[in-house]
């Protein structure tokens, strides 16, 4: 099974770097890291703040514009082309599909983001900045949640056609990046004694179905110097993004499954 | 086509579709050159309507709440933008006439709303606020806001106290300055040298002794050490001079007369105050003050030293029972004269000869203040009419026993400001010792204490 995987995720990986988007988004990225300095020499006062928040958004939304460019059409472009007969007339599971589709891309978003990475933790310290844990670790925080947004993108990619997909994952982004507002938001309804228990109800569901993308954002640790979590907190997110990303994909195979070619 | 295979062109003349394809080309590249230059120039006409726009239509900004809402977590990036945003709005208004600052704090609020945590809009900003706009209530609610975000941050609650010291607001400075030598451990020792000199012009000599002792004790640099040693040194004279006042007014009011000298004074023994207690000499009093404020092994080789002061020289019992440090009051008339020595120089150049007196000087002082060219400077240390500042023994003939030589004051013979700084003292030190690396006191004085 694992060798099955492996070699569609290899050959997912071949194809998306084909892809000339890829490479676009990488050079943008890398403008963008370079031209942080002119804008750090506009600021007052600590410079590196702005190069140091330039290139983690970079770094940021070059995965997630691969996740959303890229990955909603993964599965429906097989289909289109027919290339998913071929494959799935061979002794491959559609779950082997979709595991190793999804591998393939993640594997394409880290390379580019590793890219950029280096890039920036390259061109940080001739900038008179420090490369330090908390900058790495806000690094490697942005490819896990690229990897649970890759999955859900899987799943739409899944189940409707690439531009839905898109709208749905970008929603789902949104979703994920501000869930952490909900609880507030169902408290000022308590608070207002606004919002039936309906609304309570879904509010609480939206909650838990979205996933929490500020748990992965660790920039005002890298740049502000806060206090970085604990070895075993950063452990626990990096399992919720892998637990999330698991039941994606889970989904992701059971719509597959249902589908006829 | 080929042109050769056209029989009926004359020879050496261009086919007439390649003639009209070169104007077209022409024409196109006219029309470009034109439809750039008029971009250019529309460009230009919209870019100066912009810069005339009032800041306000330009500077729209929705709440940093609902702006951290848009930025779907990239708040950090927005807080860069819109700071550098409100860098360039300083640069623009300060160009203007009127210099009005109103979206300022406008844009500090969204900037720090985005990125809590980010330090340097505080900072800078509460400095641009004041200064600008000079709006010192929104600069401090900046600040305040800050340390609520961030709590341990002593730079900010520092630059509190300087926006507070420069306003002249020295007892609001004390408190934000308190406030960091209690709760925000990790800020230099130039935060306690501050609160030191700020405690010692609001004459709480104990509390500046004590802030002066803990900071030499915790071993600051070579240059925050001397700054320290001086602070210490202007406490500890200051509060034994208040002390022995009290304890003198103490012995006249027990005994109905004054005392002879300090070291019968410092010989007296006295009840606790309430009664409580057994009886215990000045000089015991003093150890037991000074054992709180330094560290008893520090205090007992500063009372033992006791009639002498800091400065090497000795407190001195006055007329009126008073107890004044011989040493403060040299350097006090030290600075005096330095002050005085200026405006005696420029009586000088005015006046084509050097005074011959302070009677003088005083005249000279008075011409200015009635044709209005006392200067502010001249008018705080005078007063208004101006007067020449007491001499600081408090001895009514103190000036005429200072020499004015060639139209400058010299000081009376006795020791060098130099000298009196660096007199030996018993002071805490860094290696966590009271009385580690304690300047052991002067014999002379300790021999007069016995």
């Amino acid at each position: 099974m694992i060798s099955r995987v492996l070699a569609l995720a290899l050959n997912t990986f071949r194809e998306a770097v084909r892809d000339r988007v890829l490479y676009l988004l990488l050079v943008v990225g890398l403008a963008a890291v370079a031209f942080s300095r002119i804008l750090g020499g506009l600021s007052v006062g600590d410079p590196l703040h702005v190069v140091a928040d330039t290139g983690l958004t970079a770094v940021s939304l070059l995965g997630v514009m691969i996740s959303i460019f890229v990955g909603t059409g993964l599965i429906y472009k097989e289909i289109d082309k027919r290339t998913v007969y071929t494959i799935l007339s061979k002794p491959v599971r559609r779950g082997e599909f979709i595991l190793g589709k999804y591998l393939g891309l993640v594997l394409t978003a880290l390379v580019c983001m590793a890219v950029l990475s280096a890039g920036f933790l390259a061109y940080f310290p001739l900038q008179g900045g420090k490369v330090n844990w908390p900058l790495a670790a806000a690094l490697v925080a942005s490819m896990v949640e690229v990897g649970v947004i890759i999955s859900v993108a899987v799943m739409f990619s899944s189940a409707s056609t690439p531009i839905l997909s898109a709208v749905f994952t970008s929603i789902v982004f949104a979703a994920g990046r501000l869930s952490y507002w909900i609880p507030d938001f169902m408290e000022s309804l308590t608070r207002m004694k606004t919002g039936g228990g309906g609304l309570q109800a879904v509010l609480q569901v939206l909650y838990y179905i979205t996933p929490n993308l500020r748990i992965f954002d660790l920039r005002d640790h890298a740049v502000n110097a806060v206090a970085m979590p604990v070895a075993g907190d950063l452990a626990l997110r990096a399992l919720y993004g892998a637990c999330y990303a698991a039941v994606m994909l889970i989904c992701a195979t059971l719509v597959f499954r249902r589908r006829r070619f | 086509m080929d042109e050769g295979l056209n029989p009926d062109r004359p020879p050496g003349r261009r086919p007439d579709w390649r003639s009209r394809r070169s104007l077209a080309t022409l024409g196109l590249l006219g029309a470009l050159a034109g439809t750039l230059l008029g971009l250019t120039g529309l460009n230009d006409r919209f870019n100066a309507r912009r810069q005339a726009e009032p800041p306000e239509r330009v500077l729209y900004l929705p709440r940093g709440d609902s702006l951290k809402f848009m930025c779907l977590g990239y708040d950090g990036i927005a807080a860069d933008l819109i700071w550098i945003r409100s860098v360039m709005y300083v640069g623009r208004r300060m160009r203007d006439r009127d210099r009005k600052y109103e979206w300022l704090e406008k844009l500090y609020r969204v900037t720090t709303d985005l990125d809590p945590h980010w330090r340097e809009p505080y900072r800078v900003g509460a400095i641009l606020l004041s200064a600008l706009p000079q709006d010192d209530e929104r600069a401090m609610n900046l600040l305040r806001r800050g340390l609520e975000r961030n709590p341990a941050d002593w730079q900010m609650a520092y630059q509190a106290a300087k926006l507070n010291m420069l306003r002249g607001r020295n007892r609001e400075a004390l408190k934000w300055l308190n406030l960091i030598s209690r709760t925000m451990p990790g800020h230099t020792p130039v935060v306690e040298a501050t609160a030191t000199r700020l405690r010692l012009e609001h004459h709480d000599y104990p509390e500046a002794l004590r802030g002066a002792a803990m900071s030499l004790r915790s071993g600051p640099g070579e240059i925050m050490r001397a700054v320290d040693v001086s602070n210490y040194r202007e406490a500890l004279a200051r509060l034994l001079a208040t002390d022995l006042s009290e304890w003198s007014r103490r012995y006249r009011d027990s005994t109905g007369h004054p005392a002879a000298n300090l070291g019968e004074l410092l010989q007296t023994r006295f009840g606790r105050a309430g009664g409580g207690g057994r009886a215990a000499s000045v000089r015991e009093h003093l150890y037991m003050r000074l054992a709180r404020l330094t560290g008893p092994e520090v205090a007992v080789e500063l009372a033992r030293a006791l009639p002498a002061d800091p400065y090497g020289m000795e407190f001195r019992l006055r007329v009126d029972g008073e107890v004044s440090s011989q040493g403060m009051d040299r350097l006090e008339l030290f600075r005096l004269i330095q002050s005085l020595n200026v405006h005696l120089g420029n009586f000088a150049r005015i006046r084509g000869r050097p005074a011959g007196s302070l009677d003088e000087l005083q005249g000279y002082f008075l011409d200015l203040y009635r044709t209005n060219q006392l200067t502010p400077g001249m008018a705080g240390l005078l007063g208004r009419p101006p007067r020449l500042p007491a001499h600081p023994s408090g001895d009514p003939a103190g000036w005429s026993k200072v020499p004015l030589v060639d139209g400058l004051l010299k000081m009376p013979p006795g020791p060098t400001v130099e000298e009196m700084r660096s007199a030996p003292l018993a002071m805490p030190s860094g290696s966590g010792g009271d009385a580690a690396g304690a300047a052991r006191a002067p014999a002379r004085a300790g021999a007069a204490s016995r």
